[in-house]
């Protein structure tokens, strides 16, 4: 598999004689007039192939054992069956007449998107700001104390964002990748997931 | 022209690693909890996992539970993470995290200060220990890079950096079905594209 559709020839020569160059052979003419016209472009492509050399000196790795194979399958088989992680998909609430949020941030304006979702002991509140921000929170229906946790806003044109919640739960997205969105908070080893966050719906 | 027939323990040829283009599909496949995409993703990177144990100064069971923790730490956020293209850096920061740690427990268990940390092989400085991650990232791009070659360059260049069984040049221009003495030529022909292949890939860049 090649990965040069076409070669740059000029760059492959100039790093053909700085290969030969580093390993002793005579000075070719043209990297002769590289290093006195250019002295900054020869000493960083020498440098760049010093380092690829020195990296393929370090690139024979010891084989993977095939017990350390076997103990990784393994692990798999055993991380899934003792719940290593728990993921939790949030469910939309479905809409009712009048929504009224439950957020404790202040929001000036109307809000033209809002829901709620409902996933296991958690609450988690969102809705879009007058700049067009994503707000939301995350709460527990007993109150309870959520310690660190962080969101990442994955959107369906791949860009990824993340954040990490304050003491009330609170986050906020400035810039929204196009949607649907994916939004998942990381709480300790508990992952809640919310689908198809879609603002314009 | 035929590859390297050398097979590691685990069935895998060395330096067979996928083009960087499928390891979105394999990570899918992990993250999917599919055994078969999780094994060939073991295989794939299990070396520089294990090569991140060793030079953290680990040896022996403690290579094997520092790579078996990281695959524990894998998994648990294996759905954290959606761009491939980092997959290979947080391998390995993961691998010589817990290498690292690894290292601080055993130094614990030895009960030996910062001054006998070299005398058990362990990086002596946060600063040591910071440096390994960005070096193995190159070894794991140059290993990348050189699977990604046309088929000659490939099969020499694995044969000469990658094969743990570090054949003679004879042997390789009797496997490659080559002269001995174009070896040399090919090989600093190959070193070319190889290096600049990486200058593409921003090998030399600190944001790798």
């Amino acid at each position: 598999m090649n990965t040069d559709a076409e070669p740059d020839d000029s760059r492959l020569n100039l790093y053909g004689d700085l290969i030969a160059h580093l390993e002793g052979e005579p000075t070719s003419a043209a990297l002769e007039t590289l290093r006195r016209e250019a002295p900054l472009e020869f000493d960083r492509r020498l440098a760049h192939v010093r380092q690829v050399l020195a990296a393929a000196a370090q690139a024979r790795l010891e084989p993977l054992p095939r017990a350390s194979l076997d103990r990784a399958k393994a692990l798999l088989a055993d991380e899934r069956g003792r719940g290593g992680w728990r993921t939790l998909v949030g469910k939309l609430v479905p809409p009712i007449a009048d929504p009224q949020l439950a957020l404790r941030q202040q929001v000036a304006g109307l809000r033209p998107y809002q829901a709620l979702y409902t996933v296991d002991d958690y609450d988690v509140d969102l809705a879009l700001d007058e700049s067009g921000a994503l707000i939301g929170q995350l709460m527990h229906r007993d109150g309870d104390e959520l310690g660190a946790a962080r969101a990442v806003l994955r959107g369906d044109d791949g860009r990824v964002a993340g954040t990490p919640l304050d003491a009330l739960g609170c986050f906020v997205f400035d810039q929204l990748p196009a949607a649907p969105m994916e939004l998942s908070i990381e709480l300790g080893t508990t992952l809640i997931v919310l689908a198809d966050v879609d603002p314009n719906r | 022209m035929s590859s390297s027939s050398t097979t590691t323990e685990s069935g895998a040829r060395p330096g067979a690693d996928p083009p960087a283009g499928e390891d979105d599909q394999l990570f899918a496949g992990v993250r999917d909890g599919r055994i078969d995409a999780w094994e060939r993703f073991v295989v794939r990177f299990g070396p520089i996992v294990r090569a991140a144990a060793r030079r953290a100064g680990l040896r022996g069971d403690a290579v094997d539970d520092a790579e078996q923790s990281t695959w524990t730490v894998l998994l648990r956020h294996a759905s954290h993470i959606r761009e491939p293209r980092s997959i290979p850096a947080w391998v390995i920061t993961t691998a010589t995290r817990e290498a690292w740690r690894m290292g601080s427990l055993k130094a614990r268990e030895h009960e030996v200060g910062q001054g006998r940390r070299a005398d058990l092989g362990l990086p002596t400085t946060a600063a040591a220990a910071d440096e390994l991650p960005a070096r193995l990232e190159q070894v794991q791009l140059v290993r990348d890079e050189v699977a990604r070659l046309d088929g000659r360059c490939r099969a020499l260049l694995t044969t000469l950096f990658l094969d743990p069984a570090t054949p003679s040049y004879e042997e390789i221009a009797s496997r490659l079905g080559i002269p001995a003495g174009s070896i040399g030529p090919t090989r600093q022909r190959c070193l070319a594209r190889l290096a600049l292949a990486l200058e593409r890939r921003g090998f030399d860049d600190d944001s790798f």
